[in-house]
């Protein structure tokens, strides 16, 4: 194919791929989006050769859906929506470029993976943020800008973090750095003089890395990213606080989260905390029977000029805090699961098969934000709505990550489901497409809308989709980044 | 100018006689502040053809649907503390005051945000705040800088920036009346009525409400801002004493908090101290201590300063002002533990004049609350200026800081600035995870010419793109802090940054295609 011969042109031959096999992969998920073949796909290397293709891609007016994480795929982001779609694969972008121990930043190119990454951060004492036990698979940078949530939210100062500053090749072909990373310095120069491209803030009077934040490759597609990490500890407590209802559990979170003690907080039930332990459906399910109903999970770590110091203090003051909540159970262990079992698992990728694949063979997730206080009405909703959708309640698992120091929660329901019984699979389709709409209702904001949810959270927020749409047309001017997700 | 009777029919017609004039000495307030001079050479800048005062966000979008039918342009207007909120790129221009909305709409004591209108200034939601055990950070131009300018404005930087985060990274959600005058909430607001998350659905509509800088209502009025909280480790009342413009003094630092000066031998050690005070997570208000010592008045500190040896002013100019808050004994304990041993890794002193009980108290106020440092900016001289001025690492703030003192200096020698003790203006924000912010300031007499031509000097200078400054960032915090059809700071620098201008200027056609949110301290469309 002649347009083929100029994406090799680009990025190499052998780097442009059509076989059938390979297209296959690339036109479907784990999702409930419908499957649709790629044309190719193509693998730069170079910020140049992604700078090539969406250029060739406004010349021939092809639709570009650029994808970084290793498989599998779960949201249907990744699918094209549009025929004749090239696939812009990332994977071949794996430098780690610069470890910043000093001020705890690293850039990375965009097919890092959280596998990949850790390592290479422990041998300069630091650690990555992740979010809840990510596939090692997941990209480093898209999972931030994505806007995945991390597991401590007392870091979590503004939604976009960790991300810091990137470079950013957006639907019209321009390159631009943002932040701190832009001006006439190369980015080596830039380090020359103490920079790090760890100032986010946008250039100017407009933020450039907002808007390519959740964009779902709409916007723009980045080259590397800088993002935040932190020490690594050197002695971590890791707490597990149970109670057969959640308000307690809750009010804690925010105790915990308003004078910032501790590091990660969230709250899951036993099913979520079971098969995040288990290594088979078995298993999740003995350890299942041998949990209480609600788990919070608190870490105290150990950083900073007095390591020890920290964790003790935080450990007696938090001792406290657990006197004065009154009926609440410490989980020394669950079953043979020590507390340093589940710390090493909050501080590493998810081992094979993903854990959330682990309990039934399959999954889908529903999540949204809302505020803490408001979690316990729509769990409540949710075994409602899977009642009457015929879906088993005890089959959801459920997170609660607060985000953003507190002011507001990633609330997300995990459906687990035999994705090879089409009865199952039906019903938990129903739930997360129809049931996301009475969610909607309910007041859950879908801030990152994955597949159907874009339909849903759009009918509720018009002048954002006037404005978004204002706002496409300045940066992707001929729609050719991921056409059809969103609002485009 | 004046306004046509239609078009001041008009505007009558939505906020009511009683809110709007075009009476010539009414407009003349609306276009004195102090920079004009430095800036436009006149004590005077562009006259408004009139002042409009809404009461609500109905009748802010009613005033901007008239200003798009009559071809008027606009400019909201709330704390007004810097020469973006009162210049005009024409004569053809309205100020909208917006001191009628003052309401602090909600406080979420549970979720930690805030709900206000434009006029709430920092201060007063402070005060507020401190009943429920909560708090917003301090913005250092004065107890009426506002909420919503310093979040989704204009800038505002502050001494808790450490503990409670800046610039745009508080904001929740915001109510945005476009300058076609539809209306926006983001985020949750417009899609379920709750203001705790601006973000989505989709990509964040916050890049283009700000970015380092806000667009000082060149595309729009922000009506409500959900602004984000911090906890307060304070007592919820307490008593402050002298009224202005004395400083407010405590007799002692609050319950809940401890207060330190730490000096070093040289400014790396410094900073370099500074960024670790910052990642150690131990601060609340953190500062390096402006030019030496801090007096009542103006004639005291002219004595203090003429008495002071310059070397013992520069040393002190090395100075970590630290307040640390904590939430128990343990903590307390824990935190100025900390405090003293990165002190000691950069051989830094805790000196008794730094330590005196009543100096902390006395540094206290300044740092906890938006009280504001700008009386000490203003009395020496009249007016001050800032530049070279960035948020960066504390490597390249020392790279710029030697720039800018080599810079500088021969202007201090002339007599025409002032920088007692080399006084820039630096803090680590978000326990130093995004970097320092630091402003170059100095004093100048704008009404003495030798110190006049001195300012511009430097400034064209610093303001130089291809010049020795040229590296280290686009002046004026991407040049938001400045006029921009007299610097033309976004022109000039933005083919250097990435053709920032570029994408700037497009945003503000699409979002205003009739030019009409004053852009003279934002972009026009097209640059004349």
């Amino acid at each position: 194919m002649s347009d083929n011969n100029a994406l090799e042109d680009i990025v190499g031959t052998g780097n442009v791929l059509d076989g059938i096999d390979i297209l296959r992969e690339y036109s479907s998920d784990l999702s409930f989006v419908p499957s649709r073949r790629p044309r190719c796909v193509a693998k730069p290397s170079t910020a140049d050769e992604v700078q090539g293709i969406v250029k060739w891609a406004n010349e021939t007016m092809t639709p570009l859906v650029p994808v970084s994480s290793g498989p599998p795929h779960f949201r249907g982001d990744t699918i094209p929506a549009m025929g004749g779609s090239v696939i812009i694969d990332l994977s071949r972008m794996k430098k780690i470029i610069r470890i910043d121990p000093i001020n705890w930043v690293v850039m990375v190119e965009p097919g890092v993976t959280f596998g990949e990454l850790q390592p290479e951060l422990e041998k300069a004492g630091l650690s990555t943020y992740t979010p809840l036990c990510p596939r090692g698979s997941k990209s480093v940078a898209l999972s931030m800008l994505e806007r995945e949530p991390i597991t401590i939210p007392a870091h979590h100062w503004d939604a976009l973090d960790p991300f810091l500053c990137a470079e950013i090749i957006f639907g019209t072909g321009d390159k631009l750095r943002s932040g701190e990373a832009a001006g006439p310095d190369s980015i080596e120069d830039q380090w020359k003089i103490g920079k790090a491209q760890m100032v986010p803030f946008g250039l100017g009077q407009f933020d450039e890395s907002r808007l390519i934040s959740g964009a779902q490759g709409t916007i723009g597609i980045i080259t590397w990213a800088t993002v935040k990490c932190r020490p690594s500890s050197t002695r971590t407590r890791t707490f597990l606080i149970s109670s057969e209802t959640i308000e307690p559990l809750l009010d804690l979170s925010y105790r915990l989260i308003r004078v910032r003690l501790g590091e990660t907080c969230f709250i899951v039930n036993d099913l979520k905390f079971a098969s995040l332990l288990g290594k088979n459906q078995e298993e999740i399910r003995e350890l299942r029977a041998a949990l209480p109903r609600w788990i919070l999970v608190v870490t105290l770590e150990g950083y900073g000029p007095l390591p020890e110091g920290k964790v003790e203090y935080q450990e007696a003051d938090f001792r406290d805090m657990l006197k004065q909540a009154g009926n609440l159970r410490h989980l020394q262990n669950v079953l043979s699961f020590s507390e340093d079992d589940i710390t090493k698992l909050l501080t590493k990728p998810s081992d094979e098969p993903y854990w959330k694949l682990r309990y039934k063979g399959g999954f889908s997730d529903i999540f949204f934000l809302n505020t803490l206080d408001n979690s316990p009405a729509f769990i409540g909703a949710m075994h409602t709505l899977a009642h009457s959708r015929r879906f088993p309640s005890e089959d959801i698992g459920v997170y609660i990550q607060p985000i953003v120091q507190g002011t507001s929660c990633h609330l997300e329901f995990d459906l687990f489901y035999d994705a090879t019984d089409s009865t199952q699979t039906e019903r938990a389709q129903s739930l997360v497409t129809e049931g996301a709409y009475d969610l909607a209702n309910m007041g859950a904001f879908f801030s990152r809308p994955y597949g159907t949810w874009a339909k849903i959270a759009y009918s509720r927020a018009a002048e954002t989709n006037i404005l978004q749409r204002k706002v496409k047309k300045i940066f992707d001017p001929n729609n050719v980044l991921n056409p059809g997700r969103l609002c485009f | 100018m004046d306004l046509t009777k239609d078009a001041y029919g008009a505007l009558e017609d939505i906020v009511g006689p009683e809110n709007i004039s075009q009476d010539l000495a009414v407009r003349e307030t609306y276009n004195q502040v102090w920079g004009n001079k430095l800036v436009f050479d006149e004590k005077w800048s562009t006259r408004p053809a009139a002042i409009v005062m809404p009461g609500s966000t109905g009748e802010v979008q009613a005033i901007v649907r008239a200003c798009n039918r009559y071809r008027i342009s606009f400019k909201p207007f709330s704390s007004g503390f810097e020469i973006m909120s009162t210049a005009l790129a024409s004569e053809n221009a309205i100020i909208l005051d917006l001191k009628r909305m003052d309401r602090i709409l909600d406080i979420d004591v549970k979720n930690m945000h805030a709900l206000v209108e434009p006029y709430v200034s920092v201060y007063r939601l402070e005060m507020e705040l401190a009943k429920h055990g909560l708090y917003i950070g301090t913005i250092s131009a004065g107890p009426e800088a506002g909420v919503i300018a310093s979040h989704c404005c204009h800038f505002g930087s502050g001494t808790t920036q450490v503990y409670a985060g800046g610039l745009g990274r508080n904001v929740l959600g915001c109510e945005w009346v476009l300058p076609t005058g539809e209306i926006l909430r983001m985020g949750s607001a417009e899609a379920c009525n709750d203001w705790y998350s601006a973000d989505g659905p989709g990509f964040s509509l916050r890049g283009i409400l700000r970015g380092h800088s806000g667009a000082n209502g060149g595309h729009g009025v922000i009506t409500k801002c959900s602004a984000k909280l911090y906890h307060w480790y304070g007592p919820p009342e307490w008593e402050l004493k002298g009224s202005p413009p004395a400083l407010k003094r405590l007799d002692k630092v609050p319950d809940g908090f401890k207060a330190f000066g730490a000096t070093f031998d040289t400014r790396d050690d410094a900073y370099d101290a500074l960024r670790e005070v910052g990642q150690a997570a131990i601060g609340f208000s953190v500062w390096m201590l402006i030019g030496g010592e801090m007096c009542e008045g103006n004639d005291e500190f002219w004595e203090m300063f003429q008495k002071m040896d310059p070397a013992e002013m520069q040393r002190l100019a090395q100075s970590l002002l630290v307040v640390i808050g904590a939430n128990s004994a343990r903590e307390m304990e824990y935190r100025e533990k900390c405090l003293r041993k990165i002190v000691d890794k950069w051989r830094g002193h805790f000196l008794p004049q730094l330590n005196d009980p009543m100096y902390l108290a006395l540094r206290s106020a300044v740092m906890l609350w938006s009280i504001g440092t700008v009386r000490e900016t203003f009395r020496p001289c009249g007016e001050f200026f800032i530049t070279p001025c960035t948020d960066a690492t504390e490597d390249m703030i020392k790279h710029q800081n030697t720039a800018m003192l080599e810079g500088i200096m021969p202007y201090v020698h002339k007599g025409a600035i002032m920088q007692p003790g080399a006084s820039p203006f630096h803090l680590p924000y978000e326990n130093y995870s995004v970097g320092s912010h630091i402003e170059s300031i100095f004093m100048f007499d704008p009404y003495d010419d030798n110190s006049l031509q001195g300012v511009r000097e430097w400034t064209a200078e610093t303001f130089d793109p291809k010049g020795k400054f040229g590296k280290f960032g686009v002046p004026c915090l991407g040049g938001g802090l400045q006029i921009e059809p007299v610097s033309h700071v976004v022109q000039n620098w933005g083919p250097l940054y990435d053709n920032y201008d570029v994408w700037l200027t497009k945003i503000k056609d699409a979002l205003d295609p009739n030019n009409l949110g004053d852009w003279s301290a934002y972009v026009p469309p097209v640059f004349p």
